[in-house]
């Protein structure tokens, strides 16, 4: 285990942040911490940095306890906050240097893994450039480069991809994926679940400062009743075609709502075929049709009861 | 070494508001020494008070005595006597001292009557009570002249004027009859606002930029030990002070050339100063850990640099405030600097080593104090609960 | 419309707690110091001590009858100006060393006054001996124009002292000198709210703050933001001005005159400059935040110093050299202002330095608006 988090309890006051939180991370996986804005996601992060005070709870990385003055544990880790934390006043360069600086000493490796940060993220043509002159999409490209250039073991990602066009984010996310390719072991946190579903190996679904559920993401959907969701089109519908439809079998919720069906099933065979038929019975004209295996949403929903995306 | 090179960079991207600040101080230091004498009432070489006589009575041979007594002693400025004038005359402090020799006076001083000089003064003068006591003996004399001796006018105008000028000798036992020394003395004590000023204001400007929540985090997941990256800090900030340090020194030279360097006393001040700047070094850096926002910034700039300068004798002598005040004062650093200044002024009759060495060795144990707190409360803040 | 901008905006200023605290705070701290410091001042000089003397004990000193009547009697009575003692000359020198006597006094030929060092003590020892000696003089010179007056009372005379000077004012109020260091104080607490003047352009300019740049785009007009925007601030930065008045009047004991509402007034008026002020230096310098702030800074802190807030002497060499500065210079007007209003009956001073104020603040408030109010920016 790289991170092993237990029981941890963290309040702001009257309010619990994190309630009895709990965490286990592998050695070489993308971690998706998934949770709605609010949720604990960096407030979790920022006490397995040792950043924030936590009332009760153990946290391990690496197999050590983390403290404030882990400075090997440190050594090993990545950080790219949620807001961009670089120097104003410094360049593009100079940033990047400076935090690679932190880690290694060697000038003449440093200078190669600069490098090699700005190739990564993109930035050759900015390197004498101020932050402030920098677009938002490449100010999140800095932000990143500052916090992976030493080339981490275990690297946190707090929401890396807010606000970034979508350009940029493809960027970001065939990066992270190209550092865990390369060894590194990431936590990602985010509110995008279709992110998480395109990277992550491993997801934990969070809320109300606890962990719901972890698992790969088959293991979560098979978690849930849901096993495939039919959207049908349809122009007219009467309560009584829809008390058909929610007769049918495996079907466990139906809505109706600006001319869209949403039929939910569980899992079995010939769902769709049995739903078209009973269409066709009553005589019902359809437009487009299609069905969906159950997504992160779906999971979501079912567990917390509401969804992900307020 | 990392975070000392970053402070060295953001020094150069904020240099214009540490020049501004600089050049401010600066100013001020020299404007300051420059026309700041010892008040005239401690001086030997009576230092003449400017101020306006008007002759309301007939020019008689006691009014023009008078006058011209009163020229001698003072410089006379010739102002119209019109009220509104010879207020604003008082409050733009052209004159400190306005003398009215009312109608009739001479008539009724004739007559041994006592009909009195008006005077109007600024308000807590210290000087005017010389002029009174140069008016009371001048016209004390004349009247008494006047009752018993048997000289006519002039002869009476010519004694009193010869006796007004009887005086004793003074002879100084001080190796060094400079008396210049004191505008250098005071150029230093003022060092020590300059000094505190420029250093909490500059230190904590680029410690504002290291303690950026944000920034200070990213720093905080690094490897780096906090002690190492807090003694970075403190080194940048240190050679920060001591270029601000070297500047006025230097400007201090430049001033005083001949006079400061011939008094022998340059590498004390140098030396004490230097010490002084440490300390300053140390309050700078515990400000810049504890504040965010710049207008906080300029309200505890100036409590501290204004507030200590005032109660540990930067400009109130220390000589003249109360013993309580020192004795509170005692527990600020400045207070113990300007001490130092003070016996090293002295030095030139009264050599006093402790007087020297004690005080400096307080304010290093300032300075280790006040950067050990830091160090603490640094370590307090690491990890929050915000 | 007006007010719900004005509710706002001051909503949005005083949430800023830290700031609002420290702005308040730091005049007050800084008053009770000063406070500290003069008050110890003015009760040294009253609690005066005579002065440690030493005279040579020769023979000279011996047979100066008239000398050490003198001396006795300024050593002796309630308020004594000296403290002799007869010594040796050794023991006077060693003692003179030691810092435990301010001078020595030898008679001899003449009267002479040895000392190390210069000070008020040194100065008040010469100042009777010289007296002394004037006397002296006086005297042998009657005697020898006229040998009776002896018996005429002539000595009598001379000790029989009597004031020649009767002190007349312009006014009622007498105020001390350190009344001044604390009008400049408030002076520079007014100049502080350029602060908050500052804050609002930076708030309110579309390429200084993304803030600005959301409020440019609304249909409200500009100057109503303006308006409410510094409406808000002086609010906050009057309060403040008038919260340390109070207390420098009721705790402290300062002197403001009788003129309450005058003082008030012009309290106002020194708000208002010091917010236009910051609102000036926040749209005319094309620097970056942490520049503008230094340069407030340093302009608060040098008009403040001119003004004679380190050092009193300071406002009355920039009068007498460089006239014009003291009539542009907020600080000097201010704190000439509550002087005047202390010290004289006649109001004049007091409203030209009220008219020079209202005169800057409109010129600086004008032009701030008159660059503020480009609507496009060469770059956000």
């Amino acid at each position: 285990m790289i991170i092993r988090v237990q029981n941890l309890v963290k309040r702001y006051g009257d309010l619990l942040a994190l309630d009895h939180f709990g965490l286990e991370i592998k050695e070489g996986e993308i971690f998706g911490l998934l949770g709605p804005n609010g949720s604990g996601k960096t407030t979790a992060i920022n006490c397995m940095l040792s950043l924030l005070k936590y009332d009760k709870g153990t946290i391990e990385i690496f197999g050590k306890p983390m403290s404030p003055d882990a400075y090997d544990t440190k050594r090993n880790i990545g950080v790219v906050m949620q807001n961009v934390a670089v120097f104003n006043e410094l360049t593009v360069l100079e940033n990047i240097r400076y935090f690679c600086g932190l880690y290694i000493s060697d000038k003449a490796e440093r200078s190669e893994l600069v490098e090699q940060a700005i190739d990564f993220v993109g930035l050759q043509d900015f390197r004498k450039f101020l932050p402030k002159k920098l677009s938002g999409g490449l100010l999140r490209r800095l932000n990143i480069a500052c916090g992976i250039a030493h080339k981490p073991k275990l690297i946190f990602l707090d929401e890396p991809t807010v606000a970034v066009d979508p350009q940029s984010r493809n960027n970001i996310l065939e990066g992270i994926q190209r550092l865990n390719r390369e060894g590194a072991t990431i936590v990602y946190t985010s509110h995008y679940m279709e992110e998480v579903e395109q990277i992550c190996s491993r997801i934990a679904i969070i809320d109300k400062g606890k962990t719901l559920a972890t698992g790969t993401k088959d293991e979560l959907k098979s978690m849930i009743k849901t096993g495939e969701t039919i959207t049908a089109e349809i122009f007219a519908l009467t309560d009584g075609d829809i008390e058909e439809v929610r007769g049918l079998p495996h079907v466990t919720k139906v809505t109706y709502d600006s001319s869209r069906l949403r039929v939910h099933c569980s899992g079995g065979k010939h769902n769709l075929i049995r739903l078209l038929d009973k269409l066709k019975e009553r005589d019902i004209s359809f437009g487009k049709v299609f069905s969906e295996p159950p997504t992160l949403n779906d999971v979501f929903l079912e567990i917390t009861g509401k969804e992900l995306r307020d | 070494m990392q975070v000392f090179k970053t402070y060295f960079k953001i020094i150069s991207q904020t240099r214009t508001s540490l020049i501004i600040y600089y050049v401010v101080f600066l100013a001020i230091s020299v404007l300051i020494s420059r026309y700041s004498t010892q008040p005239a009432s401690t001086d030997f070489t009576e230092s003449k008070t400017r101020i306006a006589v008007i002759n309301r009575d007939v020019d008689s041979s006691v009014v023009q005595g008078l006058i011209d007594f009163l020229a001698q002693k003072n410089n006379i400025v010739d102002i119209e006597d019109d009220a509104e004038k010879l207020q604003d005359a008082l409050f733009f402090r052209r004159v400190e001292y306005i003398a009215i020799i009312p109608k009739g006076f001479s008539e009724d001083f004739k007559a041994g009557g006592s009909k009195p000089i008006e005077k109007v003064i600024v308000p807590g003068s210290t000087t005017s009570r010389y002029i009174d006591m140069h008016i009371n003996r001048y016209l004390h004399t004349a009247s008494i002249t006047a009752s018993y001796s048997r000289l006519d006018a002039d002869n009476q105008a010519r004694l009193v004027s010869e006796s007004m000028a009887a005086k004793a000798e003074v002879k100084m036992l001080s190796k060094t009859t400079s008396n210049g020394f004191i505008g250098y003395i005071y150029y230093y004590n003022y060092f020590a606002y300059v000094i505190l000023a420029i250093s909490i204001l500059g230190i904590s400007t680029i410690m504002m930029v290291f303690n950026q929540p944000d920034l200070r985090r990213r720093n905080l997941c690094s490897p780096l030990k906090l002690r190492s990256m807090n003694y970075q800090l403190a080194l940048g900030s240190a050679i920060y002070s001591v270029a601000c340090w070297l500047i006025t020194v230097m400007f201090g030279i430049v001033i005083y050339g001949e006079s400061l360097l011939s008094s022998g006393l340059l590498p004390m001040l140098i030396l004490n100063s230097f010490v002084f700047t440490i300390v300053c070094t140390s309050i700078g850096f515990l400000v810049g850990v504890l504040i965010k926002s710049q207008n906080v910034q300029a309200a505890i700039v100036n409590v501290l640099s204004l507030g200590m300068s005032f109660i540990c004798g930067v400009f109130v002598p220390q000589a003249i405030l109360g013993k309580t005040v020192l004795r509170f004062a005692s527990f600020l650093p400045a207070y113990w600097y300007i001490s130092v200044n003070n016996a090293i002024g002295d030095l030139s009759y009264k050599a006093d080593f402790n007087k020297i060495l004690i005080p400096m060795l307080i304010q290093i144990g300032f300075a280790i104090m006040i950067f050990s707190v830091t160090l603490f409360i640094s370590k307090q803040k690491k990890t929050s609960n915000q | 419309m007006l007010l719900f901008h004005y509710i706002n905006r001051l909503k949005c200023l005083l949430r800023d707690k830290e700031t609002v605290f420290w702005t308040l705070l730091f005049p007050i701290l800084l008053a009770t110091l000063f406070n500290i410091a003069f008050g110890s001042i003015t009760s040294a000089t009253e609690m005066f001590s005579p002065v440690a003397t030493a005279v040579i004990d020769n023979q000279a000193y011996q047979d100066n009858v008239p000398f050490k009547e003198a001396l006795k009697a300024v050593s002796s009575g309630e308020q004594p100006l000296l403290k002799v003692s007869v010594l040796s000359q050794d023991q006077a020198e060693q003692k003179l060393k030691e810092g435990e006597i301010s001078g020595i006094i030898t008679v001899s030929d003449g009267i002479n006054l040895r000392v190390i060092n210069t000070g008020l003590y040194q100065s008040l020892i010469k100042s009777f001996l010289d007296e002394y000696l004037q006397i002296e003089k006086t005297a042998g010179a009657i005697i020898e124009s006229n040998p009776s007056a002896v018996q005429n009372g002539l000595f009598n005379s001379l000790a029989d002292r009597r004031n020649y000077t009767d002190e007349i004012s312009f006014s009622g109020a007498e105020p001390d000198t350190f009344l001044a260091y604390f009008y400049a104080l408030i002076a520079m607490a007014c100049l502080y709210g350029s602060f908050w003047g500052l804050r609002n352009v930076i708030d309110i300019q579309a390429n200084l703050s993304p803030l600005g740049a959301r409020r440019s785009v609304s249909p409200t007009h500009k100057l109503t933001s303006i308006v409410c925007d510094q409406l808000a601030a002086l609010t906050i930065h009057f309060a403040e001005i008038l919260i340390t008045i109070c207390y420098l009047v009721f705790v402290l004991g300062v002197d403001f005159g009788k003129r309450g509402g005058l003082v008030v007034l012009i309290c106002f008026v020194g708000s208002v400059t010091g917010i236009s002020l910051g609102t000036f230096v926040g749209s005319a310098i094309r620097k970056n935040e942490k520049v503008k702030y230094a340069m407030l800074n340093g302009i608060s802190l040098s008009m403040s110093f001119l003004a004679g807030l380190m050092f009193i002497e300071m406002k009355y060499i920039v009068a007498q050299n460089v006239p014009l500065l003291s009539y542009i210079n907020p600080a000097a007007l201010l704190s000439d202002a509550f002087y005047s209003l202390n010290i004289y009956e006649s109001l004049t001073r007091f409203y030209l330095n009220f008219g020079l104020l209202c005169s800057l603040s409109v010129l600086l408030s004008v032009a701030s608006y008159m660059l503020v109010r480009r609507e496009k920016y060469a770059s956000i």
